[in-house]
């Protein structure tokens, strides 16, 4: 019982929450009802479509660009989420707190940029930046690199490394965060005792925020697998299908073929994937939790 | 607590019921309209401004106008919008959707307008057929095209390459690509050919049918993706395979395109500006490019004298394969439709008479280097003196419209796919396979055919 609500006021103030989760699960039930029929936005089938069970499931099994889709995702997503995101942003975070480093202002402002720019936005910039006259090839050319168009000679490494840069901000904060709460007389103590910088990053600073490196390593995977915007605005999932990942297959099939079941159902795949790979991060991050307790 | 929760039951109804009745009546508005909304793209701005003055004025309705901004898919949009039952009662709909929104029931059948309407009787014949369906009309015929091949005059100049260009086969075509390529190696697209899915309808009618339909004979379909008298898509074809040999040719074995441009976030624009900056030698395109080359990249357009000097074109040969048409072309056009769901159905016809008058069109199409679809208006000096589109009518006598039987959308899609594999380094013969194995798993194995 919340400190001073009566019931009724508190029945009164869960209905917006109560319709919240009505909308949210009757959305949920359209697409998976969806995905086990022919619906199309245009054509006969958009007022009468048929259940087809399975059907739209065992064409995804057999659809080429589906298979080719989810070794693009699980590519991107690892690379740039997992190991980009979450390295980087702990390696920032543990410099950045080291008490000799200057300008941590204009560090801290730098990395945040990516982060609060507009996807679109950034898809654009990145388009320029590392385009054939743009100015990554300037900086590469002192290395003795003829330019090229980075976006479509390497798309899926340019997406990944547009993927780092514009995430690591969220990945360095919540670390950041959790370095402070370690006590600094476990430092003292380990500079007592001659630790290296290295030993104080594996057997100080990763056991204690082991469980924020979990946590976090579960948030970027959700947000990344499904992660469209920028992607879809630097490429197009193209050259060819080279990085058309799930959510580009997913929007391409139900919104430029307007073969909305056979959307529906991607993206059922594409929660069923994340919904297993969390239930492996909270188990690791219930074993954590235990091997720490 | 029981009590308590009574109370708020009671409430909770009394709220559904207000909005339930609030929700009833609103359906049952029978008040004149006061407004009548309409959505188009930027490129008929300069047509239905007018008309929209003239109607308000005329009328006392005011008219709601979504102009969609350059760089916005339209066709996408309209579908969208119908799909989400949010489209504006006036609309403009690509001529080739007609069939599929007409039979999910989102267009109003005008044939009850039309017929009182003596306009009518001026539209050519094929232009009413492509805004019907089933023997009913939905819309009216805003425009048509054609399609062949620009080329950059100064490009070819310093290419040694003579001209006017007169190409007669796919060959001739290949071969001042490749000459292109060899004298100049700075023009990264000495072949413009739209691929991938970005480019979206593009890639299927600028790119993919504009080889097909040269590939082989008209006989029996076997240039086409649909074989009319057995009411079958064509999963496999010579034609099909010749089609994405060239592909295969252009892109990967003599790399005469580079992929960038069909990728970026604003394919249309930077098709045209790659274009007037002299780094395309020949690109395939419609004949509204003429003026839209410039305004489309967001420049001044010059003088017709001027872009004379700069761009030609040429009109799109066959293969070359006996029996293959020596000359190809394909059609479009755009309609102006009105939403089934409109509540202004009368206002929203009042409008597009207004806007569809024989001088507000007149007066619009010539300006535009559009084709026109009725007579009166290919009547008008206006219209009959323009050298450039006294020029490319020409090539009316040679072209066709797409194969738009319901299913058309999503065979479309799949040429993309397609032609993308091909980019993804597969052979011509694996992407047919894709594509044949793509259409029986949409439509049957006994809506599919194959021609050897």
């Amino acid at each position: 019982m919340v400190v001073g609500l009566s019931k009724r006021s508190l029945y009164i103030s869960l209905i917006p929450f109560a319709l919240f989760i009505l909308l949210l699960v009757f959305c949920v039930l359209w697409a998976i009802a969806i995905s086990f029929t022919n619906k199309s936005l245009i054509g006969i089938s958009a007022v009468h479509p048929r259940f087809i069970g399975i059907l739209n499931y065992a064409k995804l099994l057999r659809h080429p660009d589906f298979i080719n889709s989810l070794k693009v995702t699980f590519s991107f997503t690892f690379i740039s989420a997992v190991v980009g995101q979450c390295i980087i942003g702990l390696l920032l975070a543990v410099l950045l707190r080291q008490k000799h480093i200057r300008f941590k202002a204009f560090f801290e402002v730098a990395v945040l940029l990516g982060w609060l720019l507009p996807d679109m936005v950034a898809a654009f910039m990145w388009g320029a930046f590392a385009s054939a006259t743009g100015f990554l090839n300037t900086i590469l050319a002192p290395l003795g690199m003829k330019p090229i168009n980075w976006i479509t000679v390497k798309p899926l490494t340019t997406v990944i490394i547009a993927n780092v840069w514009k995430g690591t901000a969220w990945s360095y904060l919540l670390f950041a965060a959790a370095l402070d709460t370690i006590p600094g007389e476990l430092f003292e103590a380990a500079d007592v005792d001659g630790a290296t910088a290295w030993q104080k990053l594996v057997l100080i600073n990763i056991p204690i925020i082991l469980p924020t490196i979990l946590v976090n390593i579960l948030l970027v995977t959700i947000w990344t697998f499904g992660y469209f915007s920028l992607i879809y605005g630097m490429t197009g999932g193209g050259p060819g299908h080279a990085t058309e990942v799930l959510s580009i297959l997913m929007y391409k099939e139900a919104f430029e073929s307007f073969h909305i079941g056979y959307g529906s159902a991607i993206s059922i795949s594409m929660t069923i994937i994340v919904g297993s790979l969390s239930v492996i991060y909270f188990w690791g991050q219930r074993r954590a939790a235990d091997v720490s307790g | 607590m029981r009590g308590k929760l009574s109370k708020f039951t009671i409430l909770l109804c009394v709220f559904l019921l207000i909005g339930f009745v609030g929700f009833a009546t609103g359906q049952k508005e029978t008040k004149a309209p006061t407004t009548v909304s309409i959505m188009y793209g930027t490129p008929w701005k300069d047509f239905v401004q007018p008309a929209v003055a003239k109607f308000e004025k005329e009328t006392g309705i005011k008219v709601k106008q979504v102009v969609l901004p350059p760089g916005t898919n339209p066709d996408q949009k309209v579908a969208l919008d119908l799909a989400g039952g949010v489209a504006c009662d006036v609309i403009a709909v690509d001529g080739y959707r007609i069939p599929e929104f007409a039979e999910a029931g989102y267009l109003l059948n005008l044939d009850s307008y039309l017929n009182n309407w003596s306009d009518w009787n001026e539209y050519y014949e094929p232009m009413k057929k492509m805004v019907s369906f089933k023997g009913k009309h939905y819309g009216i015929p805003l425009d048509t095209d054609v399609r062949m091949l620009w080329y950059w005059k100064p490009i070819f100049e310093k290419a040694g390459i003579t001209m006017p260009w007169q190409p007669k086969t796919w060959d001739d075509v290949l071969a001042a690509a490749r000459k292109i390529k060899a004298a100049l190696p700075n023009v990264q697209y000495p072949l413009y050919l739209p691929v991938g899915s970005k480019m979206g309808e593009a890639t299927t009618m600028q790119g993919f049918y504009m080889l097909l339909l040269g590939a082989d004979t008209p006989k029996n379909d076997r240039n086409r993706l649909r074989d009319w008298n057995a009411g079958k898509w064509i999963g496999k074809s010579p034609a099909l395979l010749r089609t994405l040999q060239v592909y295969q040719t252009v892109f990967v074995k003599d790399k005469l395109s580079i992929r960038d441009i069909y990728y970026t976030p604003d394919v249309w624009g930077d098709w045209r500006r790659a274009m007037i900056h002299g780094n395309i030698g020949i690109g395939l395109g419609g004949s509204w490019e003429f003026k839209e080359f410039w305004s489309g990249a967001g420049v001044k357009v010059p003088s017709e004298q001027e872009r004379e000097k700069l761009v030609g074109w040429a009109p799109m040969p066959g293969s070359g394969v006996p029996g293959a048409p020596k000359i190809v072309s394909i059609s479009g056009g755009w309609t102006f439709a009105v939403n089934a769901k409109t509540k202004n159905a009368d206002a929203a016809w009042k409008l597009l008479k207004t806007i569809f008058t024989k001088e507000n069109f007149g007066r619009w199409v010539a300006g535009a280097a559009k084709v026109s679809t009725r007579k009166d208006v290919s009547e008008m000096a206006s219209y009959k003196q323009d050298k450039y589109i006294a020029a490319i009518t020409k090539l009316v006598a040679y072209t066709t419209t797409r194969d738009t039987y319901p299913g058309y959308s999503k065979v479309s899609s799949y040429v993309q796919s397609a032609t993308e594999d091909i980019l993804d380094g597969k052979t011509p013969q694996q992407a047919m396979d894709n594509f044949y194995n793509n259409l029986v798993s949409e439509f049957g194995k006994d809506k599919v055919t194959v021609i050897k």
